[in-house]
This record gives structure tokens, sequence and C-alpha cells, in this order.
């Protein structure tokens, strides 16, 4: 009986990227937590997080996944037997792709081709993330990126800071 | 290529984070952790390790990380499960999970877990424990119950469950021990929401199952499937897939900024409770421009449209303007778009509309658009598909039958006038039972299980009032000889969490207090025993549920490993209880593999149990789609001696069952209730009221869907303001707490607030404030109290999509117990810690997440884990149905720091 989780070829793209479409992305953190049990990162270390930002224009969350660039390998040990990243796996809404830029008309142009891109203030977050629907202002509220910051607003992954706005 | 991005620069960026060759694949990293310790070593040396997948062996099986139960699969190395993931061959999930699935491992090797049979030493809730043997435990738990039974009171076993996922294996020991007393927490949860549905479809869809993949417009009335909602995960990427590529419209009326309220085309702040006013001007405005589906509605509405149009003329776009704050023209302007776009339109909704004094008549009017629009049953539309487990009940035709194997118990006998039960219940109550209509005192058990002043929430079936509990026990309305817990929260997570906490203590009140649990929770700190069950990873189920892919089917549970420490399943337990009660009892748990009585619950579907293992699912992929149930003609074979009423068209089987309804010369299904037509006029409402002295004036006592206002919201003064809590999506009611990797995302539950509202309260972003909450104004438990019920105090958070007349808090956090993760505290331990784990299992339970790195830890200078709420919350519930009004809250707000 061959079942879906059997083990099959290694997934090993020439030119690997990690395509997200935020227009699925529902902040559900499945991919973080997933990455978490799958590599036992420990608590205060993170491969993958995902940001809950506020937007300026209407106050309702916007959400951006960052992986770290220093340690985030894009899921090599799952790849090498057909898994995909955990993270991909993990993603109910299939917002997390990972593509192969030399795929002709693949995940990868589909993406650049409606405005996706690349950011362009990293910190230290890896920097070969193309992401389809990144808002400006987020980049402009991302702080360190992946690590935790002081002045990071997050509603998710509370520091205890206010903004000190009012009265 | 746009904006200057060449594959060549991604490969330089690539480069430089210097994680990956353009060649291909790299080493695997392995996280380097600190030395294990010598407690906790197995744990630890378990987290440094990558895990094996060609040694790794994947086992299908049915996540319990919150009530919507979806496919999984489990990998399982060494004896150790490692990693979750959703099971592709789930037709509900799609293969999806979200970040709750993997906390099962986090509760199965967690530091805190309850491994060995406990029996306290002291004081009740002094923390002092001993362990004992599970025959020493059994012995003398199963002498005590024998003795109930043998004294001719079963009645006085109490039997409350917060979740309970057996499908029947609990009942079956209830009913065997003869009490009716198997309480759960349905109107904590969601009632209000149910009986709507029930009164519309009878008791067969407490629940609907939305066409979401092919709907084009949504309107969402304080629902959060994106976060937390039962089947929430069936229903994420069906609507996230009809959104971003099939153009469907949403829109959320809510009063925060959800994620689903965020993810939706739009997004209306609106006043709690005010949803059943937009849903009745939406219904004004499509009768008024003539888009209703008149033909459907005339074919299988039991009320005349015109009675309706007459029903909803006042109910104007301005009016609902006044109450909610959407503005008419977007009121208008979101009637006729959903209408337009039905039949592949729906109405989705939840909480936000139903927690409210006036929410079963919120989710009435709400329910009623699906139904004028005519989406009901049809592609995109509002549809129904059975959530039950498989017996030939209505829209299971043809399914195999899944049931346990025999014998199965009988029910214990209502309580009529005359019987010792019954003489021995308070005069007022045994007046009013009395004087019930005869289909109420034919299933009338008690003031616990079938309350009196409460009959819609056991006139479908037993949703109970599991708020009143304690309460009722206080007051002395029914002796308990025992109380079991099961995977209950309540000391915990219910409203006036301090009054079940003082009622459990008590042993006057509860001689005896078993709790069967997996966590040392607030609820198994006031027990007399504890006895610990195996985790969902552990354990056999069968599983069931309503599918928005319309076509049902069945999952299976099954242990990935062997239950750690001592634990033992919960059907064991009670397998155990009963053969030592005896007296007949023994006869209806005559197994001894617990595999085994699985395998007969499921000899009927058709595929090998060894298939069904591998798998874990099962569905019959050619049955037609569940679209318009009530327009299938009943077959022949079924027609065969059957009678037609003249009169109601119902069609009488030649056993005298109702079978289905004469529609235009043919025999079809119709709907699953009494007249088999579409209730939108329900008088049950009336004799409810009738029969309990509610003001027939009052909201809940109408028989069409009506608005009228939460009594204590009228005329709120500018100072106060109405709190409602709510659930994230890293975290399920109040059992979540502990598991690392969620509570590492959500660890604190600050008061989100709106600018303006601290404007106006002269309160900063950030300050600490102190709530109080007022008792609710009519029809409920103390209500019109002038006392608060109490206070709470905490960090405030600005956020601008708040409604400006609501604070919010979400009710998950601050615990006293679960361990140093839910209490974020580093120094103090419970009694649980670690000693509930000894010599090799704590090695395989204390890693070093839970011991050393817990970074929110006020004492790491962090901001700690949150605040208890619920003992300032007042028991609330709605009249007739009694579901809690949690959302109703008024409270005053003061700024402490």
């Amino acid at each position: 009986m061959s079942l879906p989780w059997d083990l099959s070829d290694p997934i090993e793209p020439v030119e690997p990227v990690m395509v997200v479409d935020l227009r699925r992305c529902t902040g559900c953190h499945a991919c973080a937590v997933a990455c978490k049990v799958e590599h036992a990162v420990p608590l205060g270390e993170f491969r993958v997080r995902v940001r809950w930002m506020a937007r300026p224009e209407d106050g309702t969350m916007a959400f951006l996944p960052l992986f770290d660039a220093a340690t985030c390998d894009y899921g090599a040990n799952r790849r090498s037997v057909g898994m995909q990243p955990a993270c991909v796996a993990a993603c109910p809404t299939a917002a997390l792709i990972f593509a192969d830029a030399a795929e002709q008309g693949g995940a990868v142009d589909a993406a650049i081709d409606s405005g996706g891109r690349t950011l362009d203030r990293t910190g230290d977050a890896r920097g070969d993330v193309l992401y389809r629907g990144l808002e400006g202002w987020q980049e402009d509220k991302m702080n360190a990126g992946v690590a935790l910051h002081p002045d990071d607003e997050d509603i998710t992954y509370e520091q205890g800071q206010g903004q000190g706005r009012g009265a | 290529m746009s904006d200057g991005i060449s594959r060549r620069d991604l490969l330089q960026l690539a480069g430089a984070a210097g994680s990956l060759s353009a060649a291909g694949a790299l080493a695997p990293l392995v996280s380097c952790g600190p030395k294990p310790a010598t407690t906790g070593a197995l744990a630890d040396a378990v987290m440094s390790s990558a895990i094996d997948y060609r040694k790794a062996k994947a086992v299908p099986t049915v996540c319990f990380g919150c009530t919507t139960h979806c496919g999984v699969i489990g990998w399982v190395q060494d004896g150790r499960v490692r990693k979750i993931e959703g099971n592709p061959l789930d037709p509900n999930t799609q293969g999806t999970i979200c970040a709750k699935a993997n906390g099962m491992i986090s509760y199965t090797y967690y530091p805190e877990r309850i491994l060995y049979p406990l029996k306290r030493v002291g004081p009740r809730g002094s923390g002092q424990w001993q362990r004992v043997s599970w025959d020493e435990a059994l012995d003398d738990i199963g002498a005590r119950l024998r003795a109930l039974r043998e004294a001719g009171t079963p009645e006085q076993l109490v039997f409350h469950y917060g979740r309970d996922k057996t499908k029947g294996f609990t009942s079956r020991f209830t009913d065997a021990f003869g009490t009716p007393n198997r309480l759960n927490r349905r109107a904590i949860c969601s009632s209000n929401r149910r009986a709507p549905l029930m009164s519309f479809y009878g008791r067969e869809f407490e629940w609907e199952s939305q066409d979401l993949a092919n709907t084009r417009y949504i309107i969402n009335f304080g629902g959060n499937p994106m976060e937390a909602y039962q089947g929430g995960q069936f229903m994420v990427k069906r609507m996230m897939d009809a959104m971003v590529d099939g153009g469907a419209h949403m829109v959320t009326f809510e009063v925060r900024p959800s994620a689903t309220a965020s993810v939706s085309s739009e997004y209306f702040p609106v006043h709690p409770a005010s949803d059943g006013a937009i849903a009745l001007a939406m219904a004004h405005v499509i009768l008024e421009e003539g888009l209703e589906d008149r033909a459907f509605w005339e074919r299988w509405v039991n009320v005349p449209l015109e009675e309706v149009r007459a029903h909803v003329a006042g109910y104007t776009p301005e009016w609902a303007e006044g109450i909610s704050g959407v503005p008419a023209a977007d009121i208008r302007r979101i009637a006729v778009g959903f209408a337009e776009a039905a039949p592949a339109a729906t109405t989705l909704s939840n909480r936000g509309s139903a927690k409210h004094y006036n929410g079963v008549q919120n989710d009435r009017a709400i329910r009623m658009l699906d139904v004028l629009v005519g989406s009901v049953g049809r592609e995109g539309g509002f549809c129904l598909s059975s959530l039950r487990m498989w017996k030939n009940r209505y829209g299971q035709w043809g399914l195999p039958v899944i049931d346990q194997p025999a014998p199965k118990p009988g029910k214990p006998r209502p309580w009529r006038p005359g019987t010792r039960e019954f003489e021995a219940l308070p005069p007022e109550v045994q007046e009013r039972v009395a004087a019930f209509p005869e289909f109420w005192q034919a299933k009338y058990f008690g003031e616990l299980a079938t309350p009196s002043l409460y009959p819609l929430s056991w006139h479908w079936y037993n949703m109970r009032v599991g708020q009143l509990v304690y309460p009722y026990i206080k007051e002395g309305r029914q002796k308990v000889g025992a109380y079991i817990s099961y995977t209950l929260g309540a000391s915990f997570g219910y409203p006036e969490a301090a009054l079940a906490r003082e009622v459990l203590k008590d042993e006057s009140l509860i001689p005896l207090h078993v709790a069967i649990d997996i966590s040392y929770s607030e609820q198994a700190a006031l027990a007399d025993y504890i006895l610990p069950d195996a985790t969902s990873l552990e354990r056999w189920d069968a599983h069931s549920t309503n599918s928005y892919g319309l076509r049902p089917y069945t999952a299976l549970r099954q242990p990935l490993v062997a239950p750690l420490g001592e634990a033992r399943p919960v059907q064991i337990m009670l397998r155990d209880l009963a053969r030592r009660v005896g007296g007949g009892m023994e006869a209806h748990f005559d197994f001894e593999e617990l595999e085994d009585y699985y395998r007969e619950w499921y000899a009927e579907v058709p595929i090998t149990w060894e298939e069904l293992k591998a798998r874990g699912v099962w569905q019959d992929p050619d049955r037609p789609l569940d679209y318009e149930l009530h327009e299938r003609p009943v077959p022949a074979e079924e027609l065969e001696g059957a009678t037609v009423d003249e009169d109601t068209g119902l069609i009488r089987s030649a056993a005298g069952a109702t079978i289905g309804i004469q529609v235009d010369g043919e025999a079809l299904r119709g709907f699953a209730t009494p007249t088999r037509k579409l209730q939108v006029r329900d008088p049950i409402f009336r004799t409810a009221a009738e029969a309990t002295g509610l003001p027939l004036d009052d909201i809940n006592a109408q028989v069409l869907p009506t608005w009228g206002p939460v009594p204590e919201h009228v005329d709120l003064p500018a100072d106060r303001f109405v709190l409602t809590t709510f659930k994230w999506n890293v975290h399920t009611q109040g059992r979540s707490a502990y598991w690392k990797y969620q509570t590492e995302i959500v660890h604190d539950n600050p008061v989100y607030m709106h600018p303006d509202t601290g404007a106006m309260l002269g309160i900063a972003d950030g300050d600490t404030v102190t709530l109080t909450v007022y008792r609710p104004k009519q029809h409920t438990y103390r209500a019109g109290e002038e006392a608060p019920v109490g206070t709470f105090t905490q960090r405030v958070r600005f956020l601008d999509a708040m409604h400006p007349k609501v604070v919010s808090v979400s009710h998950h956090l601050g615990h006293w117990e679960h361990g140093p993760v839910a209490r974020a505290d580093m120094e103090r331990t419970s009694p649980g810690s670690p000693g509930f784990a000894e010599g090799a299992d704590a090695d395989a339970v204390a890693d070093a997440d839970a011991r050393e790195r817990v970074w929110w830890a006020k004492s790491r200078g962090g901001v700690g884990g949150g605040v208890h709420l619920n003992d300032a919350l007042p028991i609330n519930p709605t009249p007739l149905v009694g579901g809690q009004s949690w959302f109703d809250n008024v409270v005053s707000i003061e700024k402490v720091g």
C-alpha cells in the first residue's frame, strides 16, 4: 500500500528560493511551531518567526514570516528524503512554497510577475525569500527581524511594551 | 522581470546569507543545547538529535489539540513521538494542521505530566500527595461507587467532563451505573449557537458545513475560523483559496482585529450583540429589493414569506446603524451583494454573535439570511452534512454503521412525580416540572442534568447548563456522593471560578473528588485522587464529524506509543471501575485489549482493520456530495407500507417513524425537523417561556427571529464598557498554557483597548488598569445585584482597530498550576514537579526548555504568564437555552499604575 508520507527522492532545487504569498498568510504560526519541533530549537531562539504588525492605515493585522539567515537551511534534513521543509509542509494555506528559480514558469516567475520582491531591509532574516504582497511599511517595523527586539510592537511574542501613546 | 529582481540577484542574496550553495542540499543543522542534566537526560538527548526519517515510522491518528480533531500523522522514532503533521488522506483538513497540533508532543513529554495515581494527603487543595498503586486507587473508588449504587442512589455520581471525545464510552459507564448526571461544558461553549440551528434544521444539524470551497460571498458575524473555531481548520484553506483564487468576498463584523477580520475583504467594528440587528436589516433590504428566493421559501419554510416581510418592516438599515455602528449604506450594499451572489453565498457566525443575552435570537436572524436567498444546501452556500457517528441517522443513508459493541446498557429512567428522586427536589422545582408538557416530563432527570429553568438546554438533546452546576450543588439541589472530573478545567475556566473551587473544596458537598487528567491542572489540584490518563498520542477513539468537503468520513485515533509511566487510557480505567462496582455493570465492559473493542466498533467499515490503521481515515469516494439533502427522494423500499398525512404531508413508515414529506406529489426526505420543513418560526421558544415564567415579551421568548438589546447595555454610561474575551490560534481553552512552543508565542493577555478609550479615561498605552465587572441586569443568575462580581488588574495595549466601546482580554492565561511553562515561574514549583515523574520517567519528560528557558518569566525580565480573569466574570446563562453570555460583561476601568 503506498501512502502519501512514503519517502522519495531528495528535493534539491538548482536555485532554491522560498516564495511567501502574503495574500494567503493568516498568521497562524503553524510554520514556526513545526520548525521548532522539527529541529528542537530551544525556547528563545527562532529559525522562522511570523511577525504580527498592525497596519498603519486601519489597524488590522498584517503577517510576515521571516526566516533566520544564520540558522535556517530550508529544511535540508527533510529534503534529503523528499519531504518539504517543515514550515512549508505545515502551512495550511500554501502561503509558503519552496521553489526553484531555475524552473521556467514556476512559482518564482509567477511571484515576480505579480510584483513579488525580496526584502530591502533584511535585518537578521534571509534575504533570498521572495514575498508576494509585501506592504512597504512592514520593513519599517521589523526591527531585528527574526530575533526578538525590545521595540517590537507585535501582539504575539509579548515582551511587555506599550507604545506610550496617549494620556 | 519586474523591478530589477532577477534570478541571479536572488542567487547572490542566497550566497550572501551563506546557508545554501547553488549546487544543492547541505548537511542538516543540529540543535546544540546544553549538556543533559541527570534529570531529563532522555528528553534532552532527544532534543539534541535530528529526526531520522529513514528510521522513524509514520502512524496516522486524530489530533486532540482542540475540538476540531484533524486527521494527522505522528512520526515515531525509538519509541518516542517526534513530529506531528497533517494527514493528506483526511478529506476535511485536506492534509493541513495548525500551530496547536505539535502541542500534543509538548503535553505528552511534559515535566508536570501526571504519570502515577496520586492520593491526597492532608486537607483537600493543600497540594500534598502520595503516590499509590492503581489497585489501591481503584479499589477505594470502586468501593465507594458501589456503595452509592447499592444504596439505590446512583444519581449521586456526577461525571463532569470538559473535553470527552470517546464518542459514547463514558456515557456507557454512566448509563450502566444508572446516573443521568454526566455533565458537560456545552453551555460554557456553544449552546446558543446550536439551538438556532436545531430549531431551524432539527437535532441532527447542530452545526453547519458551509460550502466554502465554492462560495462567492461570505458574511461573517464575529466568527474567527482563521484562529479559533470548531472545525476552523477545515475551513481555512477553503476560504483563503476562495478569496485569493476565486475572488470570493468576505465581510467580517467583529469587535477587534482578529486574524479573520484582518484577512477579510472588509472589516467593520460593531457594537457587541448587534449582529442580529444587522442581519434583520439585511433581510429587510433583500425583501425590499425583491432579491429573495421565493420559490425555495414557499416550498420549504414553515411560515409565509409575507408574515416575515411584515415582521422585518421596521428593521431598516438606518435602525441597524444606530445599534451597530455599521453605516446604513454599507448594510444595504452588502445585503444586495450577498443576495446577488446567491446561491453561492453563505453566512458564518460563532461566538461573537451568540454569546449574549440575545445571542440565540442573533443567530436565528443570521441563519434566516441563507434561507431567504435560497443558498441552503446549494453549491457555494449554507450546507448541512452529518456530524454524528454513523447509526443510520438522517443524512447517513447507506453509510456503514459505526457503533460500540454490544451489550450496551439502557438509559436511566426519567424523574416522574412520585419517584424518590422527584420528591427530593425543591418544591418550586416540583411544581414547575409537574406543569411541563409531557414531552419534557418524559426526559426530566433532575436539576444538574436537565435544569428546569432552562428547558431548551435539553429539549433537542442534553446540552445542559454547566456553569450552574456548582451553584446548584451549593444550594442543595442535588446531593453528590462522588464527583469525577474528566479533562475539566472548571476551577480555572468557568465563570465565577472561585465558586467552583469553593464547592470542590467542601467535603460536605463533594464527599469524593476524583480527577482524570494528563496534567496537574487547577481542577486536579482539588481532587482526592488523580488518575493519570493516556494522552491522545497513546489512546484509541472512533471519530466522525461534519466534513466541509460535504462527504461523510470517519477517522481513527490509535496509540503511537505506549502510555508513559503508569498512565492508562480512560476506557481502561472505567472498565476496571465497572468491574469493581459489579452488580451487572461489568457485563458492558467485557473486553481485555482495547484494540479489540475498537476493531469491533469499526466492524462494518468495508476495509480491513489493518488498512484502516494504516490510512487513518475512511470515506466512500463515490458517494454523492451532501447537497440539498432535503430534496432527496425517499427510496421505494422505505415507502412500502408507508402512509401520508393529508394535512401535513408527513410520510410515516410502516413502523410509525417519520421518514419524509410529500412535496408536489413527490416523496422527499425534507428537513430533519418534526414538520420536515425548515422552521424559521418556532413556537418552542414561547412554550419554554410559558413553562418557566420568563416574560413573553422577553427577546428569548420570540417565535420569529427578533432583535432586542442586552438589558445591561441599554443606556450604557460613557465610562462603562463591554468586556469580551477571545481565543488565540496557538491556544485552546484553559489547557494549552503549558505547551511550550505555543506559550512562547502567546504568554500574556493584556487588555486590548482603542486609543480613544484610553484618552477618554486618562490611560496611556502600557499603563496598568483594574477592571471591575458588574452583574447582568435581567433573568439570569443573581441578576440585578448591585455589588460587582469581581476585579482583575492587567496592562493595557492600544489597538487602533478595536471597537471604542469594547475592551478585550484573552482567557487562556494566568495559571497557578500546570507547571513552570504555564505559570512562567521558574522558581516555585507546584507539588507536581518533578516529583510526579520519577526515575526513567523524569528523564523522559523534564527537558531543559521547561527547566531553564522560559524567557518570558518575570524573574528573567519578561512580562510573565498573564492574568486570570474568570473569577471576575459572572455566571450568566441566557434564558431558556442557558448558553453562557461571555461577551456581555459591563466593566469600569481605573488606572492603577
